[in-house]
């Protein structure tokens, strides 16, 4: 009975350690690297959902967004900035000294000191004339000098500047590249009779009511070689004792500002400045076409900048997010993404952070409050970007018909 | 017990059956545990329901697909529910398929794929005399599909990968009954519970500047299969079986999720329907000699064309026969193999862009190990066989299919 047990027990030990082998056989058998199959569209038999574009989803509303004034010293820049545009006037204030010593005019030989002629020159760095470019002259009313920032803190707005025409200035753009300031001689004659050895003049220069066009102007801190040779520089002709003479000196301290002019910018037009900030809001509506279910692929913002009425070298400003708070009523606005802006306008894909956004907009989620683009500020000038044309492009899938 | 003497004595003689099972079900649990393959089945499954799967046990695989009205204690397969009636003692069964299929299409490309599968699990009880519960989780259909193909024209083409998974699976209830010494009868409620089949579809696109998208589907099933048979043995060579499955709706809850799903930030996309289980038709036939022969030949017929515009009716035409090796008389050392072989051919429902049905054909052998000296088995089948037609469904799909499956009483 016993070896008849043993028998039996070995041959079940054989059958079972086949069986396992034959099914460690098929496991390893089984378990080799699936591939996908890359026959059977066919067999589908259902529409995966397709992939559209659209090229243009324009602006249902944007506007500008005055946010304040930055109070900027502007003085120890290298340009002045002269002219209105965009709703905004620039101003420049610049004094200059002369020194009689240097002129070689001794103060009881003053009545016979005969001024030929008396001019400011500035060199132009760059210029945008588009209309009218009359410019006045006058004598400023108001104690400034470089680091004054013309912003009364307390109120948030421009300090107003007061002035007195100076009669018989005259200032003439010469070409594209300098700006010639002719000044009455009765102007200085009576500075330098009434004054002491080192008269200090002062001029304001500011653009008619009626103008528009911008000055960049080489201020007297301009620091490259080149420029330097162009800073502002007063030219005084003037005879004494029968002899002609020439004196020139250079700006002794400038400055510049700007204010909004009858209000600012028109709020049909998109812009964004610094110094006096100016964001704009824009508003896409999604077209009630796009499929619930669907997938946003690609979102690019593509704004046109205006350069006729833009100043900037390369504009840095952040788009943001707007929501609104349901409860209270407050916005906020939360930063996407930070950018800079180009002359001759530019294409931002904004796939990787606005995608999910326009996602939320599209399964409403979330409320489609806009975006804002917010300039980030510089202390050192003042820029703006007048922007046109501002739209979404899109790609979304549909969803597989299910 | 007086009835059945012969049945007594295998209960006599099978001292180590159970152990046998556990160690088995031990192996097969292991065998699951650490499988990770993905389920296993044709390219053509992608539509409707998927593939259905054929509620027949190993041997039965093993003789074509035939067998529905084989009721000897030992048939597993669930297409007849009148076959539990015939069990006597508490058994066990489940089974694991593996597949090589070979793709070919019309213009000339060919493609192998292996995948791993786990088949039902099936526990039969019998409560008192004549009458026996059965209860099983067990697959009703599978899907498995998966597609690479470049989809549109210029800057918003874009490779279309479409994955398709899982399946209707159902708890399965039986009750066989044994009207009369002729007469076996049985009923079977496959409660649709369990089970999803996934699909995700995603779009990468050839502009690296376009961000992908990935859509899920998911589709859960709840319902009620039931299905009635009968079988009749006029004597001890001959029996018939037939069975009947209602037409059924099954309530089907689909959700689209998009990729920004899952980051909280779109919604999920619910929608529900009714999708229709056909009203099917089978009968079948055995002849066997007493033990050393058997012959089995089964049909059955599916009215898929009613339950969706473009589905096709279904015929299953399944022979096959069983030999077994050794002496009949238990009490006798023998080594008892039973070796099966048999022919299907089946017609498929599904959809089609052509509209031309896809056809299978195939053949099978198999062979039963006895574990022990009771009822319990191990068997081990391969099918071979082929689907479509390049010509007339723009694919051909080759197959070998094999089948390991442990069955016996449970103590």
């Amino acid at each position: 009975m016993k070896s008849k047990k043993n028998l039996y027990l070995k041959d079940w030990m054989r059958r079972l350690v086949n069986i396992v082998i034959l099914l460690v056989f098929t496991l390893f058998w089984a378990c080799e690297k699936v591939t996908k199959n890359p026959i059977g569209s066919d067999f589908i038999g259902r529409n995966s959902g397709s992939a559209f574009e659209l090229p243009r989803v324009p602006l249902s509303k944007g506007n500008p967004r005055f946010e304040g004034i930055i109070p900027q010293s502007l003085g120890e820049g290298e340009e002045l900035l002269l002219g209105r545009m965009n709703g905004f006037v620039y101003r420049s204030l610049l004094r200059f000294e002369v020194d009689l010593d240097s002129m070689g005019i001794e103060e009881n030989s003053i009545d016979e000191l005969k001024i030929e002629s008396l001019s400011l020159s500035l060199s132009v760095r760059s210029s945008q004339n588009k209309g009218k470019n009359d410019i006045s002259i006058g004598k400023p009313g108001i104690p400034w000098d470089e680091l004054s920032t013309f912003v009364d803190t307390l109120s948030g707005i421009e300090t107003e500047v007061h002035f007195v025409p100076i009669q018989g200035a005259l200032a003439v753009l010469k070409g594209d590249s300098v700006l010639m300031v002719d000044l009455p001689e009765s102007f200085i004659k009576s500075a330098l009779v009434s004054g002491p050895s080192n008269v200090e003049i002062e001029l304001i220069l500011l653009p008619d009511e009626s103008s528009d066009f911008i000055l960049e102007l080489i201020s007297g801190d301009a620091l490259d070689l080149l420029e330097s040779e162009n800073r502002p520089k007063v030219e005084i002709h003037y005879s004494m004792e029968g002899k002609e003479l020439r004196y020139v000196t250079e700006i002794k301290e400038d400055t510049y500002w700007g204010e909004r002019f009858r209000g600012g910018p028109n709020l049909d037009q998109l812009f964004l400045s610094t110094g006096i900030v100016y964001s704009s809001i824009l508003h896409f509506k999604l077209p009630n076409s796009i499929p619930i279910g669907s997938t946003i692929n690609s979102v690019k913002l593509e704004l046109d900048v205006n350069d006729e009425y833009s100043f900037f070298d390369v504009f840095s400003f952040r788009i943001d997010q707007i929501t609104i708070d349901p409860l209270t009523g407050d916005s906020t606005f939360v930063v996407i993404e930070n950018r800079q802006l180009k002359q001759g306008g530019s294409n931002f894909d904004l796939s990787l952070s606005f995608r999910p956004i326009v996602q939320n907009w599209l399964s409403k989620r979330y409320s489609n409050h806009g975006l804002v683009l917010r300039p980030v500020q510089t202390y050192s000038k003042m820029e703006w970007v007048a922007l046109r044309n501002a739209n979404l492009r899109l790609i979304y899938s549909t969803p597989p018909n299910f | 017990m007086k009835r059945f003497p012969f049945l007594a004595r295998q209960r006599q003689i099978a001292m180590y059956g159970s152990r046998q099972l556990g160690c088995i079900v031990s192996v097969l649990i292991l065998i699951v545990f650490f499988s990770n393959c993905t389920e296993a089945q044709t390219v053509f499954s992608f539509n409707g329901v998927g593939a259905v799967i054929q509620r027949f046990d190993a041997r039965s695989r093993g003789m074509g697909g035939s067998g529905r009205a084989l009721v000897d204690g030992e048939n597993f397969s669930s297409a007849n529910p009148a076959l539990l009636a015939a069990f006597l003692r508490a058994s066990l069964n489940s089974f694991y398929s593996v597949q090589l299929r070979s793709l070919n299409d019309a213009k000339k490309n060919h493609y192998n794929f292996t995948d791993g599968d786990i088949g039902a699990f099936q526990l039969v009880l019998p409560i008192r005399r004549g009458t026996v519960l059965g209860i099983g989780l067990e697959p009703v259909s599978i899907l498995n599909f998966e597609l690479v193909d470049m989809v549109g024209t210029g800057t918003l083409q874009h490779e279309l990968t479409v994955e398709g998974s899982g399946g209707i699976q159902a708890l399965s209830l039986g009750i066989g009954y044994r009207a009369s010494r002729k007469v076996y009868l049985g009923a079977r409620l496959d409660l649709i519970a369990f089970g999803t089949i996934n699909e995700t579809w995603t779009k990468i696109y050839n502009d690296p500047s376009i961000l992908f998208s990935q859509d899920l589907i998911l589709r859960s099933h709840r319902g009620i299969l039931p299905t009635l048979g009968v079988i009749y043995t006029p004597n001890r060579s001959w029996s018939v079986g037939f069975d009947i499955q209602a037409g059924q709706k099954v309530r089907q809850t689909r959700k689209l999720r998009n990729l920004f799903h899952g980051l909280g930030i779109d919604n999920e996309i619910k929608s529900e329907s009714n999708v229709r289980f056909p009203f099917k038709l089978g009968s079948g036939m055995v002849y066997t000699t007493g033990y050393r022969w058997l012959v089995a030949l089964d049909a059955e017929r599916a009215f898929w064309a009613q339950t969706e515009k473009g589905r096709h009716d279904t015929i299953n035409l399944s022979g096959g026969l069983l030999y077994r090796t050794g002496n009949q008389d238990l009490l006798v050392e023998s080594k008892r193999i039973e070796l099966m072989a048999g022919i299907h051919y089946r017609s498929l429902y599904f959809q089609t862009v052509s509209g031309l049905q896809i056809s299978e054909i195939g053949g099978s052998l198999g062979l039963a190990v006895p574990l022990g000296r009771g009822s319990s088995k191990f068997r081990y089948v391969v099918e071979l066989g082929k689907r479509g037609d390049v010509i007339r469904s723009g694919i051909s799909e080759g197959f070998i299919l094999q089948t390991l499956s442990f069955s016996g009483w449970v103590r």
